[in-house]
């Protein structure tokens, strides 16, 4: 053998090898992830939580809702969180300096007055402008926050952390419409754990095309368009069945900006949401992680695997381009960041199983796939190709990866029906079959240029989404 | 048992029981097991046995963290101002994190408008200086 066929065979190994090991990982996440699911499904059939609205020493929460220029929906969104089925909570609107007539609409709506109060930047943030509180005792459990824009929504939501005087907080964005009993589902990993719960995440689903009314979902849809519906099956994967598994074995490295419910304490302790990075979700939950491994605190990261929160996915080429591109520069900050815990014996779990998966499940995928398309064409020139032994591999990938969607999607009809309508769940089982060719691709190039823009420090902030709101009204929100 | 599995058996509790035939939970604060003990804390406080107060006295040097914060707060939401005054005089024999967790729920509790407590206005500054003092170390 010459030194080129040394060099393509180990390459051939390592894509085999790398494939088999990508494979048999899905496999045990939707093992995992379908014993958790059914198992969460039988608890929640026999549990009352209602019964729980009697129960006066629940843990207090708050729910920090960042809004810059939502004067559209500002009104509805605070209205929606305001009426969540819970006994101790307080709604905190971080007003990120918007421009338009965002922070005039709540102060009149809800009859809010500017108090005094001895702003303690527990996490430093941009300036807090003032704190007001409603004279209506209907709403005495509001507090709206306004502050200078700037720092993002990590600075915000850190303005909203070092106000909130309760045990934890639920971090999400003003425009997600949130299920009712959110904080009675949120509130049960922490409640039933001996070890402290110090973060619970829950599943987020999509609402394009959802029918709202006042800040509520009304009725869930399949979105008429392909990009919006290759996402929901994306979500699908995500959250059944990834987030479920590594949540089961105490191994999230990732609980959602959009929404996470969060210790306060240790939240302070590990100095809030970092706003030097596009992935502050990510780099909080793994500095979190950190700080407890490294003191030898015993914790958990739990994972509520039902559909909590509902928000509007991109849904044009252009911002999802942005969004994705986003999303691997965060993954690549992330794991940079923290590359101490790699296969660190130390971090146990984390160390060997989780932070390995996502360097090379996560990151080192769409480089391994954009490489082996290279080296197809390259192989096919030379006709080292055997086009029978490659058609047959594709179609056992393709297959694959169908399986697991449709799995997903089956599972979540099972679990939890949200798409009432038999012709929204068949239009996203066919969308299955065209999703790796139509959209998979894409989101290989959008990563590969996320990876480019982070090695060449070429700046990007966090994109433009225009959306198109939830009572055909259009706004425009960092996104 | 859990905390979950307390909230559920107040739910029977009180679906049970009216807030004054409820039983005497102080007779269940000397429990071996700190689950039960902590619990009984819990009911002291959900049902406002505001007669049982004085009991939990006991539990501030309980060697369960968890109990000691349960007691804290029951006291401090349903304690006369006695109590409070006793619970700043054992202040400094407590650890630092007990110091720390009375410091910030009284001011929690001080600032809630749901709860009327005159005496807290002259307890407020004791808090206050406390917290400040906490702050600077």
């Amino acid at each position: 053998m010459n030194f080129l066929e040394i060099v393509v065979l180990i390459f051939e190994f390592i894509i085999f090898f790398y494939g088999l090991f990508v494979m048999l990982s899905y496999v045990i996440i939707s093992i995992i992830a379908a014993s958790r699911g059914f198992t969460y499904i039988k608890e929640r059939n026999i549990t009352n939580y209602n019964a729980l609205l009697g129960y006066p020493l629940m843990p207090s929460i708050a729910i920090i809702a960042p809004a810059y220029n939502e004067e559209v929906i500002i009104k509805d969104n605070i209205r929606s969180l305001l009426s969540l089925y819970y006994s101790n909570f307080t709604v905190i609107i971080v007003n990120d300096g918007s421009k338009d007539k965002t922070l005039q609409i709540a102060i009149e709506e809800y009859e809010l007055e500017q108090i005094e109060f001895n702003y303690i930047a527990h996490i430093k943030t941009k300036p807090v402008r003032g704190v007001y509180r409603s004279k209506n005792p209907a709403f005495k459990n509001l507090v709206l926050v306004d502050k200078i824009n700037g720092g993002g929504k990590a600075d915000a939501s850190n303005a909203g952390i070092n106000i909130a005087d309760t045990e934890y907080f639920v971090c999400t964005d003003v425009d997600c419409v949130i299920e009712p009993d959110i904080f009675l589902k949120m509130v049960q990993p922490i409640m039933s754990t001996k070890e402290p719960v110090i973060g619970v995440g829950g599943a987020i689903w999509l609402t394009n095309d959802a029918l709202i009314e006042g800040g509520k979902l009304i009725k869930a849809h399949t979105p008429h368009k392909n990009i919006a519906r290759f996402q929901v099956i994306e979500y699908f994967r995500a959250f059944l069945l990834g987030r479920t598994a590594w949540a089961r074995i105490n191994g999230s490295l990732l609980i959602s900006g959009a929404l996470g419910l969060f210790h306060r304490d240790t939240v302070v302790k590990v100095g809030g949401y970092s706003t030097s990075t596009v992935a502050e979700d990510m780099d909080l939950v793994m500095r979190m992680h950190l700080y407890m491994r490294d003191r030898g605190l015993p914790y958990r990261l739990a994972y509520v695997p039902e559909p909590l929160c509902w928000t509007e996915a991109p849904d044009t080429e252009k911002v999802l381009a942005q969004q994705r591109n986003r999303w691997a520069r965060g993954t690549v900050e992330c794991l940079v960041n923290y590359k101490k815990m790699f296969f660190n014996p130390k971090y146990g779990i984390l160390g060997l199983v989780s932070y390995p998966y996502w360097f090379f499940a996560e990151w080192l995928a769409p480089l391994l796939e954009a490489s082996g398309i290279i080296y197809i064409l390259v192989a096919a020139y030379f006709g080292w190709v055997s086009w029978k032994f490659c058609m047959l591999l594709l179609l056992f990938v393709y297959s694959f990866s169908m399986c697991i969607s449709i799995f997903a999607i089956a599972f979540q009809e099972v679990a939890y029906h949200k798409y009432e309508t038999p012709s929204d769940v068949l239009k996203l089982f066919l969308t299955v079959f065209i999703e790796p060719f139509l959209h998979h691709p894409r989101t290989v190039w959008w990563s590969l240029q996320g990876n480019y823009d982070k090695l060449t420090g070429k700046k990007r902030g966090w994109g433009t989404m225009t959306r198109t709101g939830f009572n055909a009204a259009s706004k425009q929100t960092t996104g | 048992m859990t905390h979950w599995q307390q909230a559920a058996l107040h739910d029977a509790l009180r679906r049970r029981y009216t807030k004054r035939s409820v039983l005497n939970f102080s007779v269940y604060l000397h429990h071996s097991n700190p689950s039960i003990v902590a619990f009984a804390v819990r009911m002291i406080h959900a049902f406002r046995q505001v007669s049982n107060i004085p009991h939990l006295k006991a539990m501030l040097h309980h060697e369960d963290l968890l109990i000691q914060k349960l007691a804290i707060s029951a006291i401090i939401e349903l304690g006369d101002s006695d109590m409070l005054y006793l619970l700043l005089d054992m202040y400094h024999h407590l650890t630092d994190e007990v110091q720390a967790f009375i410091v910030k729920a009284f001011l929690q509790v001080s600032q809630n408008p749901n709860i009327e407590k005159p005496d807290f206005k002259e307890l407020i500054q004791h808090f206050d200086d406390l917290r400040n003092t906490l702050i600077l170390s």
